[in-house]
């Protein structure tokens, strides 16, 4: 289970991609098949751009990367923020919310 | 001429005079000036008129997704080929994709977006994450194809003003080599963004007042902006699906002056002219109308009249010419495909679009111009001319579809 500061970057991960995504009511959890939402290389190049923009962080992560669940795409881009900034935008996100 | 004959079966047409062909028709035959005050965007420039389509509203042709990826020249194109592509029954028939080609000219790409991005890393902050593929010359053919599913070939053209008409010319050629049945083709531009006009003013060649081709103290072009879609098809395709040909494009000739980057040779102008009426198999005597590039500038204006006046001789009376941008101003690389659909209005209409803004015979462009008022005509073979900076020639040749 991820600690809870990366839970928060991963719910924010998940509102990003619900706002990219064409059906939005669909609902989106870490064990939603990425197929099932049909998210594009177009819906990932915005996720990333999105992210990167709020948390001031940098993700070097291909558009073309293939994940089989939204909980591994989100942990892979978490993955890309060092630790110790993870846990700084997370606190910051968590301010916001 | 060589290959199978080519019809165009579908127009389609977004532009400062309306938002269809039905309009862009009405408006040109009415001689309807829609260049207008743009000081809320050009302050502080030497000019201040200009014709943007301002009618466009993007969010009634476009989901917000789409919006996200289209730079406002994708836009255009877009719409503009959904026309084109419904009057011509595409869906319809059994036209195969890998046999349609999409081929569109544009002169500035996505400068919107683009301008966008540059403004944005001036304030700190990234351009947008797709603004690559947003900005690309090829994004309008690229958009088309994806809303049509044409699977032939698809390509962006740039030659500065004479983009759309030299994009003509390819799918012309593409049919007629056997490639493809089908080529929608055409051109787009969107021209006002700030630092679009900033760069225009410093080329002093934009007219403070007005558009007046070919007139007395004209005073140089004024930008527009739009686009034009032209679905051009093997002759005889279009019947077997109920769609019906509008006219026939019958030549093309395209030369560049290979000299000076913004001064106009008139031999150049004159040899496309004779090419492309020489690929259509026609005498200058059976031309009945020439829509002129017609920019409104003293140096083009004087060279596109003397190579008028070269070709036709004693005809230069006879044969009628008329510049739309005195209307809808220069659209860039959309202006050749605009004309084009202007010239094919007179073929269908037998009326001549006028010359508007028209002041007087500058003894120097003394052929008939269609001086402010529209003139009822039958026309059976028409010229289209587009001419662009850097010297480069097109003249394409269109006949009525019932000539033969």
């Amino acid at each position: 289970m991820p600690e809870q500061g990366q839970t928060d970057l991963s719910e924010r991960i998940i509102e990003f991609i619900r706002g990219e995504i064409q059906d939005k009511t669909i609902e989106i959890t870490r064990d939603t098949p990425i197929e099932s939402i049909q998210m594009d290389s177009i819906d990932v190049i915005e996720v990333l751009f999105k992210f990167e923009e709020e948390f001031d962080a940098t993700v070097n992560l291909a558009p073309d990367s293939r994940f089989a669940t939204v909980g591994e795409f989100v942990d892979a881009v978490i993955a890309q923020v060092p630790p110790k900034k993870a846990a700084r935008v997370a606190s910051k996100h968590k301010k916001k919310a | 001429m060589s290959g199978p004959a080519v019809e165009v079966t579908g127009l389609g047409v977004v532009s400062s005079a309306g938002l269809s062909v039905a309009e862009f028709e009405r408006a040109i035959l009415s001689g309807k000036c829609t260049i207008g005050d743009i000081s809320d965007r050009a302050d502080g420039l030497r000019y201040t008129v200009g014709a943007p389509v301002r009618a466009f509203e993007p969010e009634k042709y476009f989901d917000e997704k789409s919006l996200g990826l289209l730079d406002r020249f994708s836009q255009f194109a877009a719409v503009a080929a959904r026309e084109a592509v419904t009057e011509a029954r595409l869906s319809e028939g059994s036209t195969k994709a890998e046999r349609i080609g999409v081929i569109i000219g544009t002169a500035n790409g996505g400068i919107d977006i683009l301008t966008e991005g540059y403004l944005r890393i001036t304030q700190g902050k990234k351009p947008r994450p797709l603004t690559v593929p947003m900005t690309m010359a090829s994004a309008p053919a690229s958009r088309i194809a994806h809303e049509t599913g044409a699977r032939g070939p698809v390509f962006g053209i740039s030659s500065a003003c004479a983009s759309a008409a030299h994009a003509v010319v390819v799918g012309l050629t593409l049919i007629r080599a056997g490639l493809i049945d089908v080529a929608i083709v055409g051109g787009t531009d969107s021209c006002f963004c700030r630092g679009y006009l900033t760069a225009w003013d410093g080329l002093r060649t934009v007219s403070p007042d007005t558009c007046r081709p070919f007139s007395i103290n004209r005073r140089g072009l004024v930008i527009g902006e739009g686009a034009a879609i032209l679905i051009l098809e093997r002759a005889g395709r279009a019947t077997t699906r109920g769609a019906r040909p509008i006219a026939k494009l019958i030549g093309a000739g395209m030369t560049s002056d290979a000299g000076d980057l913004m001064a106009p040779d008139y031999r150049g102008m004159m040899q496309a002219m004779r090419q492309a009426m020489a690929d259509g198999g026609i005498d200058p005597a059976a031309v009945d109308y020439i829509n002129a590039h017609g920019t409104g500038t003293v140096a083009n204006d004087r060279a596109e009249a003397r190579a008028i006046r070269e070709i036709f001789d004693s005809q230069s009376d006879v044969v009628s010419v008329s510049s739309t941008k005195s209307m809808i101003g220069h659209a860039m690389g959309a202006s050749g495909a605009l004309e084009a659909v202007a010239t094919i209005v007179a073929l269908t209409k037998g009326i001549i679009p006028p010359t508007v803004n028209y002041l007087g015979v500058d003894p120097e462009c003394d052929i008939d111009v269609t001086p402010n008022v529209a003139r009822a005509k039958d026309v059976h073979a028409a010229l289209s001319n587009s001419f662009a900076f850097g010297g480069l020639n097109v003249s394409l040749a269109f006949l009525s579809a019932a000539a033969h």
